[in-house]
């Protein structure tokens, strides 16, 4: 038997603000969501509890990896529907945070591409189980991506296998480069991490070795089906 | 009758929320609780039936934990018998069930973790340093780099939450200090952060995804929820031994990049706190020890 009355939202938060002076009040949660979770808290009020969870994190390290960017506060307060404004505002500043390799090559050497692909380690701290940080780190993209025939991968993102077919022009490349290197250039609140630069997973050499590995026709992922293992 | 108009005016919205969706999102919106996560509970129950009737090793830290629970130790030579959990002093049959909850003594918000390392202080005289250098900055190793030792905290854990057994979860939202801690859990679990860019809800609040094939549970599921608290302190095959919530909440904390989340944090706390009030919808009881694969 349902004794709790299900209430409507807006009732809910009345009822709520006339019980809040009253010692005892029973408030069920709705059902979770974003909106409902950005509507009763706040950001400052969140990096508060933070920094009292995070209490091993460096000042630089809090930064980096706790306090949002411009662009992942837009995503958050829009629920990763940023307006065409917001959208413009973010794929500028991502641009401009796109570093190229000093050789001015976007396509380095696909098996080290694999390698970086497959990896899962790198840029974890604090105790057990922490990353070396004098080694270079995975981006596991097989995390989330089927890349190779026959090699497990997840389905958060597409389907990578056979993606050499469009070629290797400059724009192919620049655009795989730059999608790899910061996906929210293209995509302003797409799932994908930014994988490149200060704050995120692989330097330009390394995202210029996983171009490789998508467009070069040698590579593995551009392998027809029947190379696939059981 | 009300309730069915209620339902399908509810359908509708969700519905056109979904068709507008396609055209406007880059992501669409997190699943509604009750639509069922099937692979993952087909995958997590192959997990389990490797581990049943009598088969999961966890079986002995329940015992292991008993022992420890009740041995004096400390700078004041006392057991924990007199632990407050919830339910008043010593009282542990169902205090896992109600946990997080809201502690006068300390006045914070705890959870088992947190609650077990208050007694280790208060009654058994364990100093703050004492508590950090044990469980809090931990160096254990996992079974793949050959040491697969568990921590006491989590041996204590395991004894005091299979005194739950059997329960639903009952994890209540009824003064102000919770509601804060639920919705600062529910904000935790939507918020992107960290170098990844990622929340929670991008591999646990969706039906059907899967990290390099393997199915991922979804929180907002209640069932699912229920599944997956249920579980833990659960055995970890991968670790070969038994692992908290609050090391299931650091797993993916610490794959987000995020710096490392000590146990009985405001976060730490929080995160469970909205969790089980996802579990707590639920009908499934509590089993410990649960089973995992790797996480």
């Amino acid at each position: 038997m349902n004794i709790k009355p299900k209430l409507n939202p807006l009732l809910h938060a009345s009822m709520l603000f006339a019980l809040a002076g009253s010692a005892a009040f029973a408030a069920e949660p709705g059902p979770a969501s974003w909106a409902d979770a950005n509507k009763s808290m706040d950001y400052d009020t969140f990096m508060q509890a933070a920094k009292s969870s995070f209490p091993y994190a460096t000042p630089e390290e809090f930064k980096l990896r706790v306090e949002n960017d411009p662009t992942l506060k837009t995503c958050n307060a829009t629920m990763d529907q940023p307006n065409a404004a917001q959208s413009a505002e973010i794929i500028k500043f991502e641009q401009a945070r796109i570093q190229y390799p000093k050789d001015g090559k976007m396509v380095g050497d696909w098996q080290q591409g694999e390698k970086w692909a497959k990896g899962t380690t790198g840029g974890r701290i604090g105790f057990a189980d922490a990353d070396n940080p004098n080694l270079p780190s995975g981006s596991n993209c097989f995390a989330c991506h089927v890349m190779i025939p026959g090699f497990p991968g997840g389905n958060m993102g597409p389907s990578l296998v056979g993606y050499g077919k469009r070629g290797q022009s400059p724009a192919i490349l620049k655009y795989t480069y730059d999608h790899v290197y910061d996906s929210k250039s293209i995509v302003p609140c797409t799932i994908m991490p930014r994988y490149g630069g200060q704050g995120h997973l692989l330097t330009a050499s390394q995202v210029a070795d996983i171009v490789a590995l998508l467009t070069d026709p040698q590579s593995p992922v551009n392998q027809p089906e029947k190379t696939a293992a059981k | 009758m009300k309730n069915n108009t209620k339902i399908a005016t509810a359908w509708g919205l969700t519905l056109i929320a979904a068709a507008l969706q396609v055209s406007l999102a880059a992501n669409p919106a997190p699943n509604p609780v009750n639509q069922g996560n099937d692979d993952y509970v087909e995958y997590q129950n192959n997990v389990d039936a490797s581990l049943a009737d009598g088969a999961n090793p966890g079986a002995f830290t329940v015992d292991d934990g008993k022992a420890l629970f009740l041995k004096a130790r400390g700078p004041n030579h006392k057991n924990l018998s007199t632990c407050d959990f919830g339910l008043g002093p010593g009282v542990l049959k169902g205090a896992y069930s109600e946990l997080p909850r809201y502690f006068k003594d300390t006045g914070r918000v705890q959870g088992l973790e947190g609650r077990l390392m208050t007694c280790m202080k208060t009654i058994q005289g364990y100093s703050e340093d004492d508590i950090k250098k044990k469980y809090l900055m931990p160096e254990y190793k996992t079974a793949d780099e050959g040491d697969s030792t568990g921590s006491d905290l989590a041996t204590l854990a395991t004894y005091v939450a299979a005194q739950s057994n059997g329960l639903k979860f009952d994890t209540k939202i009824d003064d102000p200090h919770m509601e804060k801690a639920y919705h600062l859990g529910e904000y935790m679990f939507f918020h992107r952060w960290g170098e990844m860019d990622l929340n929670c809800a991008t591999c646990h609040g969706y039906n059907g995804r899967t990290v390099r094939g393997v199915p991922l549970p979804n929180l907002l599921d209640t069932h699912t929820a229920g599944m997956v608290m249920a579980a833990f302190p659960a055995y970890v095959i991968k670790d070969g031994t038994m692992r908290t919530q609050w090391w299931r909440n650091e797993r993916c904390v610490m794959a987000m990049r995020l710096p490392w989340l000590k146990t009985d944090s405001d976060l730490d706390n929080a995160l469970t706190t909205f969790m089980r009030v996802q579990a707590t919808k639920s009908d499934v009881k509590i089993n410990i020890p649960g089973s995992k694969a790797r996480a």
